[in-house]
């Protein structure tokens, strides 16, 4: 088989099987954050709550999925032992994930534009910055300890940290817009993300070569 | 024998130890500083001693009928349907509505508001300085002139301001529940803060003042964090393949997923045990002199936070076991985030709200008035999560025997059943 079907295959498995329920757990919290939050003509800051304090929670269900299949030592067993690297797989799986968050994302923002709300760009960019943040933490956490449960919980404790702590938080924090006014910070925040991201598929590529080494030498 | 496993099991787990970390994480930041140093009697030579959210209907009609006329103008209204903010726009015919209401409150019609241009909401606003600095400055609101009707009596004030809030949707600040604190908020007299002071001091109510803050904290806290816990150690079996195996033995499900449940529950109570025992050693440094009443505190910790832990417990293990264990996650906190959002920080105690807030060491009365939800608001979770426990132990029993394996495989018995 072409290597181009191969990745094409992947992808379509990847998206009928591990991608709809965190999808529709991401369309989840965009319906909470309706229900829960007015989006009729804000404006500013005002306009930015919804989209860190609850929209946010996007990120989650998005990215720390991402390891779900592999929980199964079975699933793992057999995906490891398969030609293609499991590193691409994690990187198809995150490029899909991304792209479906910045898409609720953007939809989200364009009904608030729809309610006549005054949200900009930076509303969107800084919308999908924290939802990369808070998403990339639980990412990295589930990638690491090799657990989901643990990415979930570690992405709660870092909004919870961040809720109580408030701007002590630093350049990381992910309300700069509702609590600050600051609507120039999500460059920090997507280089967190995106740095997070790079050192847990480090991790797990080690942890891959690893593996396959160990595999050999058992044999 | 199973019990010490299963807590064996719970204690080595990542996810416990992360759980106990943020149990002692909150208590340090939140609540430890309240015991660096003990309240002080109130000394009528005090000029100011804090305010209090009192009753007075001059202080009252005069400030929400001036918020009410603002609103008007700026054609929106504040609410908190859900505690978070909501910019309400209101339609042309509710529109008349208030200005109806506020025409019986004032002498201002509502031709003279919708002509009124000069409104200016007034408040503090940024600007540059000559250097070009950021600087704060306040500007005072601008509304048209109006007199209060002098005929109104309060109560009437009070039916009009409910048919506002109606108007509104609900939960604006012209709510029963939300007038007093919005509008009638006056300065503590020293009698105020005396009364207050022997109200918490009392030798049977101190202690508890201290540990319904405490239990404030920690419940935020206790209405989450557990599911980690739960859900970590119930995906464990299936995570090390050791699901058959188990179905296989003697044991009964009930006596295995209550020793399971159990160890959770006694497990996740260690922490806040260890800061409770904090709590009164500090109390007791703080006050030497005084009595304190470890009986009667360690109740009311047992009755506010088992509560909290044994129903996120059972919701956990039963949504794990039925469908998935991530949903059970996705479950608990939207309703976690829910409850949280709902509530005050002081003063909102009701019979199903699974966050109890009380963030204040005073306000004993207002506790006591809200007592009686606060019993059948614990009672009830608690009788609950026995409930859900004991589904658990019915589709564990049901998996174990083959009939259940999950949602994937719930339709296909049902259709095999249906056949036979």
């Amino acid at each position: 088989m072409m290597e181009k079907e191969i990745y094409g295959k992947i992808i379509g498995v990847n998206l009928k099987y591990n991608f709809l329920m965190p999808f529709a757990s991401a369309l989840g919290v965009l319906i909470l954050t309706l229900v829960m939050f007015n989006i009729t003509s804000l404006q500013g800051i005002e306009a930015a709550r919804p989209i860190e304090f609850l929209l946010c929670f996007i990120g989650v269900t998005l990215l720390v999925p991402i390891f779900l299949p592999e929980q199964d030592d079975n699933i793992r067993d057999v995906v490891c032992s398969k030609k293609i690297n499991y590193f691409n797989i994690l990187l198809i799986r995150i490029l899909y994930s991304v792209a479906a968050m910045i898409l609720l994302i953007t939809f989200f923002i364009s009904l608030m534009k729809v309610c006549e709300s005054q949200v900009t760009v930076q509303h969107l960019i800084g919308g999908v910055a924290s939802a990369w943040l808070l998403g990339a933490v639980g990412f990295a956490a589930a990638g690491i300890t090799n657990n989901v449960t643990v990415g979930y919980m570690a992405a709660m404790l870092y909004y919870l940290a961040n809720y109580g702590m408030k701007d002590k938080v630093g350049k990381f924090f992910l309300f700069p817009m509702s609590y600050l006014g600051r609507f120039d910070e999500s460059g920090w925040l997507i280089f967190g993300a995106v740095a997070l991201m790079a050192i847990t598929l480090g991790v797990c590529r080690k942890r891959g070569h690893a593996a396959a080494r160990f595999k050999l030498t058992t044999r | 024998m199973l019990f010490l496993k299963e807590c064996k099991k719970t204690i080595c787990s990542l996810t416990f130890v992360l759980y106990a970390a943020v149990i002692f994480a909150m208590y340090v930041s939140q609540f430890a500083t309240e015991l660096d140093a003990p309240i002080r009697r109130p000394s009528p030579e005090n000029s100011y001693y804090g305010s209090i959210e009192k009753e007075v209907p001059e202080v009252l009609m005069p400030a929400a009928v001036e918020s009410l006329i603002s609103e008007y103008l700026a054609g929106s209204y504040t609410a908190y349907p859900f505690m978070f903010y909501k910019e309400v726009k209101l339609k042309e015919s509710d529109t008349v509505k208030i200005a109806e209401i506020i025409e019986e409150l004032t002498d201002i019609t509502k031709s003279e508001l919708d002509h009124f241009t000069e409104y200016e909401a007034g408040g503090y606003y940024g600007q540059t300085d000559e250097n070009g600095n950021m600087i704060m400055a306040y500007k005072d609101k601008v509304l048209p002139e109006y007199h209060l009707s002098e005929d109104i009596s309060y109560e009437h004030f009070k039916e009009l301001m409910t048919q506002a809030d109606e108007i509104i949707g609900k939960g604006s600040k012209y709510s029963e529940k939300y007038l007093v604190s919005n509008f009638s908020t006056v300065p503590m007299t020293y009698e105020d803060a005396l009364t207050e002071y022997e109200e918490l001091m009392d030798e049977h109510n101190f202690a508890k003042a201290y540990m319904r803050l405490y239990c404030d904290y920690l419940g935020i806290d206790l209405a989450i964090i557990p599911i980690f816990v739960c859900v970590g150690l119930w995906q464990m079996d299936k995570r090390s393949r050791m699901e058959q195996l188990i179905y296989s033995r003697k044991i009964s499900s009930a006596k295995l997923i209550i020793t399971r449940y159990l160890a959770l529950v006694c497990c996740m109570a260690v922490p806040v045990a260890l800061t409770f025992f904090h709590v009164m050693m500090g109390l007791h440094n703080l006050y030497p002199e005084k009595n304190i009443y470890f009986g009667e505190a360690a109740g009311l910790v047992i009755m506010w936070l088992l509560p909290s832990i044994t129903i996120v417990v059972s919701v956990g293990a039963l949504i794990s076991e039925l469908l998935s264990p991530l949903l059970a996650i996705f479950v608990q906190g939207v309703w976690w985030y829910v409850a949280l959002g709902k509530n005050e920080l002081t003063g909102s105690i009701t019979k199903y709200t699974l966050v109890i807030r009380h963030n204040n060491l005073g306000k004993t009365r207002l506790f006591r008035e809200q007592f009686h939800d606060f019993i059948w608001n614990r009672t009830g979770y608690f009788i609950l999560s026995i409930i859900l426990i004991g589904l658990v132990i019915f589709v564990y029993e049901k998996a174990r025997k083959g009939n259940y394996d999950g949602k994937r495989n719930l339709w296909k018995n049902n259709r095999r059943k249906f056949k036979v």
